[in-house]
């Protein structure tokens, strides 16, 4: 149907000082014709509207005669509910019939395919941008489908942060080609945590020491004198081989002992020693409080610290000790959380 | 007194001196200690394969390999030990 504010939502989409540049002068003329035009159309649709109710009163006065030709035309202009369409509106009609209620959105889109190249494209923006405010544009379905949505979506850490490609990393973000067990298939892994790597400085200093021992400390000591060569050789062998066993076992407990963060769960995966393994979850919706702590001088410099997460799970608390950035990994966290109650209430849970 | 003045001429510990007792002893635990560490190294194929299972990246295969010749340089030293020992 013809909407009488068609002429007012032009006005204010076209006379705007923000859709128009010096250089659309001309389309400003072309756009007054356009206006000018669609007034005549009204003004025909008002007066063949009221020719037929005339005619449709003659009819009824003599009903005899004319009568059959005028109700059969009258029959023929209900079916089609108008003899003169507007060209210009037509299309919009058919694609966006609920949106009756908001003239705004449908006469702009009708202008923005008339009206070519930048003046179509500069008010196609302008109606996007004032649906996004006032109502949804005429494209998007009027009931949101049910769709969960990508980590970049709704966290802030997730978008600034890049995927790391270090295997080696201690803060590892969207991790190409890892997986875990228990994986579910649309499951994605946001955050690969591990200790700061200045954890090990200890232990490799200590390694440092003990490989050079040998050559340090055991000619003061007297007790290998008395060994025949054979049996110093492999004193020596085997003192090699403990401090092969034992960077072996720290490198791995350091790589092995990491913290998962998914897109439904917390997952802490300890490594113990070489025959302890333990493997704790929590889903993202048990989480309760999340707290950061980073204390110590080291801790201070390097931006590392302790994370403690407390749950409604078996598992009452996680806590991922001296993980880099825990700020971040907090802030994750609660937009994971906040996530997960708004799929919850939004009816989005899988 | 021997060379370092510590002990006195008994000299007990020097393979020349020592009993044959003495020497088996040190034998059977240069040989025992290399057989634990044997079964250390294999614990650690085992560990590396279960957290590879557990949890998959793209460096663990380079682990497993080097667990795998780990293992392998302490069965050898193990052989080489009871050869020559």
């Amino acid at each position: 149907m013809w909407r009488p504010d068609f002429t007012l939502a032009c006005y204010n989409f076209f006379m705007s000082p923000t859709i128009f540049s010096a250089s659309d002068v001309q389309q400003k003329s072309r756009q007054r014709e356009l206006e000018e035009e669609l007034k005549k159309i009204t003004q025909a649709n008002k007066n063949n509207g009221e020719d037929l109710s005339q005619s449709a009163e003659r009819t009824a006065e003599h009903p005899t005669g004319e009568s059959a030709d005028v109700s059969a035309q009258q029959s023929t202009l209900d079916s089609e509910e108008k003899p003169i369409r507007n060209p210009y509106l037509e299309e919009s009609r058919q694609e966006e019939p609920t949106l009756d209620d908001n003239p705004f959105t449908d006469t702009t889109e009708v202008l923005a395919e008339v009206t070519p190249n930048k003046l179509g494209s500069s008010v196609a923006s302008a109606s996007k941008t004032e649906d996004s405010q006032s109502a949804p544009s005429p494209e998007e379905p009027l009931v949101e489908p049910i769709k969960s949505n990508e980590p970049e979506d709704y966290s802030d850490v997730m978008r600034n942060e890049k995927p790391t490609t270090n295997p080696l990393a201690s803060f590892v973000v969207r991790p190409p080609g890892v997986s875990f067990v228990n994986q579910h298939s649309k499951e994605k892994i946001l955050l690969v945590l591990r200790q700061h790597p200045i954890v090990n400085f200890k232990w490799v200093v200590i390694s440092v020491f003990l490989i050079l021992a040998p050559f340090l400390v055991f000619p003061l000591l007297p007790l290998f004198d008395f060994l025949a060569s054979e049996f110093k050789f492999f004193t020596m062998v085997g003192w090699y081989l403990l401090v092969s066993a034992y960077v072996i076992e720290h490198l791995l407990y350091w790589y092995y002992n990491i913290y998962l963060i998914t897109d439904e769960r917390i997952i802490d995966i300890d490594f113990i020693s070489l025959i302890y393994r333990r493997v704790s979850e929590a889903k993202i919706d048990k989480i309760e409080d999340v707290t950061s702590a980073t204390t110590g001088l080291f801790a201070g410099i390097f931006n590392y610290g302790n994370v403690t997460i407390q749950t409604a799970a078996e598992k009452r608390e996680f806590e991922f000790l001296a993980v880099p950035q825990p700020e971040k990994v907090t802030r994750l966290l609660n937009e994971l959380v906040l996530e997960e109650e708004r799929e919850k209430n939004e009816g989005r849970v899988m | 007194m021997n060379g370092n003045g510590l002990l006195p001429d008994l000299n007990l510990f020097s393979p020349a001196g020592a009993s044959s007792i003495l020497e088996m002893f040190l034998k059977v635990l240069f040989i025992s200690a290399f057989f634990i560490f044997m079964v250390f190294s294999f614990m650690v194929i085992r560990q590396t394969v279960l957290m590879e299972k557990t949890y998959k990246t793209t460096l663990g295969p380079m682990i497993k390999l080097f667990a795998v010749a780990y293992f392998l340089v302490s069965v050898g030293i193990f052989a080489l030990v009871i050869i020559i020992l």
